[in-house]
């Protein structure tokens, strides 16, 4: 067929440019066609009501069906039963003119085999402007979600093993601490205080990554229940004010209730105050203060510290990041705390920030939500 | 490595006596198991010890326990299954039982064999104590 549009195109006359526009315009079609046939992604378009109207390689080697087999079906076809939903869900998005980006889900093989498969999805148009159908491209990542699932029981058992020797570990040095206190042994006490809070550090550390990786394949459990939010601000101050000599000052009371799971959030506080005391070795305070706005109540922690420049005050949330200039590498930290805090907050339908001027202290502030509960409950 | 008993080792002052409630603990891993038996032997319980979860119907039969503390993993045995089996069983159903364990997803699957409490590893002396009081109060 290529070799036709060659010669056809040879044999118009120079003048004859509207034929040769044409031309053009097919050999370019031809080409985009070329495109998508040989591609290893599955693309497909379907009219507006859902049945499919084209059908690639990609997609005959992805799902198995021969274009005959498929074209004029329904795409709900593709779709194991319980991801039936997507289709109302992407439809809704198209007849709003939204593309669909690197949607993750399932998608059934002609022979019954579930895989994986990241979807784009977008509208398509006539000349006028109305949505006539859609295209749609879909990738296997079949390969990648098992590696994350490997991965993921990786963790899981990883945190298991190591807790076990940390089990006993913790045990013995706890009651060699009684036996210390009893036997009146002061000299040794200093000691056996220091194993033990370095275990406990080890048990916190192993426990940050197996939360982390609850975190990515989504299995952090909320557990809500209602309470006043000052006294868990309140315990969890006086229970850090006992590990340091910084002066832990609390400002503006709400006592207002707040529906939310209590641990989490304790843990985003342990985090954010322990985070201030750790980036402000010169200074002796630190500020917790809470009030209400609108409908939510705001909570900040306020260091005077090295603070943060501007260009990381997103950056800082994001999983693994840690700031490598000079001052900061000399910090010990995994990345993960304010990654982890700022996904609690935000399955709380809340927000967590930072407000910073390099050298001039930081302050973290999260918002909560005072009547809706969480997404996720 | 070479098992110690705190008596000889550590030599927590214990006064054995009739009248101690008694705990048994299962727990494949023997340092953990030795802790837990000094734990409770500070807290003045008697205990008895054994790494396989096979044995476990043996030893209740013999030292009639009064609370039982069994681990979720026990090479080759669940204790899971351990637990729904005691507690289906019209003689043993009213010991109590704590599972414990350091796998993270334990805890739910616990409530649903039938266990009284579930504690997490690693865990402190002062918990152990208190949930084994609950029970032994």
């Amino acid at each position: 067929m290529n070799n036709h549009i060659i010669k056809g195109k040879q044999m118009v006359t120079p003048g004859d440019t509207k034929m040769r526009n044409i031309l053009e315009v097919m050999e370019k079609l031809l080409h985009w066609a070329a495109i998508i046939e040989s591609s290893d992604d599955a693309i497909i378009s379907k009219s507006i009501d859902g049945y499919i109207t084209s059908w690639n390689k990609g997609a005959q080697q992805l799902y198995g069906y021969k274009p005959e087999e498929i074209i004029g079906k329904h795409v709900s076809v593709l779709m194991p039963p319980e991801k039936k939903d997507d289709f109302p869900f992407i439809m809704k998005q198209l007849h709003e003119g939204k593309r669909v980006e690197h949607y993750e889900t399932q998608r059934m093989a002609k022979d019954g085999r579930i895989l994986h498969v990241s979807l784009t999805v977008s509208p398509i148009r006539d000349s006028q402007g109305n949505i006539i159908g859609a295209s749609k491209i879909a990738r296997d990542i079949t390969d990648k979600v098992e590696s994350e699932k490997r991965r993921d029981e990786f963790v899981s058992t990883a945190s298991h093993e190591l807790k076990t020797p940390i089990t006993s570990q913790k045990a013995f040095g706890e009651l060699l601490e009684q036996i210390i206190d009893k036997e009146g042994y002061t000299k040794l006490k200093p000691y056996i205080q220091r194993i033990n809070q370095q275990t406990n550090k080890m048990t916190k550390l192993v426990e940050d990554l197996l939360e982390l990786s609850r975190v990515q394949t989504a299995r952090l459990k909320m557990e809500n229940k209602k309470f006043i939010f000052d006294n868990l601000i309140d315990e969890i101050v006086s229970s850090v004010q006992l590990t340091t000599k910084y002066k832990i000052i609390r400002n503006g009371k709400t006592n207002k209730k707040i529906y939310a799971d209590r641990e989490r959030l304790s843990q985003v506080l342990m985090n954010l105050l322990t985070n201030a005391i750790k980036y402000s070795p010169k200074t002796d305070k630190i500020l917790v203060t809470t009030k209400v706005k609108g409908s939510s109540v705001i909570t900040g922690i306020q260091d005077f510290g090295i603070g943060i420049a501007k260009e990381y005050h997103h950056k800082i949330f994001e999983r693994f990041f840690r700031i490598t200039d000079m001052d900061e590498k000399t910090y010990p930290g995994m990345g993960i705390g304010l990654f982890l805090s700022q996904e609690i907050i935000s399955r709380h339908n809340g927000k967590l920030w930072v407000e910073s001027v390099k050298g001039r202290g930081a302050t973290f502030y999260f918002s909560l939500p005072l009547r809706s509960g969480s997404k996720n409950k | 490595m070479q098992p110690f008993t705190s008596r000889s080792r550590l030599e927590v002052e214990v006064k054995t006596n009739k009248l101690m409630k008694k705990v048994l603990v299962i727990d494949d891993d023997l340092d953990i198991l030795e802790s837990i038996q000094l734990i409770l032997e500070s807290g003045g319980y008697d205990s008895d010890i054994t790494t396989k979860g096979d044995e476990t119907y043996r030893k209740i039969n013999q030292y009639n326990p009064d609370l039982i503390i069994l681990d979720v993993l026990l090479s080759g045995n669940d204790g899971r299954i351990i637990c729904k089996n005691l507690k289906s069983n019209k003689t043993t159903k009213k010991i109590p039982i704590i599972m414990i364990s350091a796998h993270p997803t334990a805890k739910d699957s616990t409530k649903t064999c039938g266990a009284d409490s579930f504690i997490a590893k690693p865990f402190s002396v002062i918990a152990l104590l208190k949930e084994v009081k609950k029970y032994l109060a």
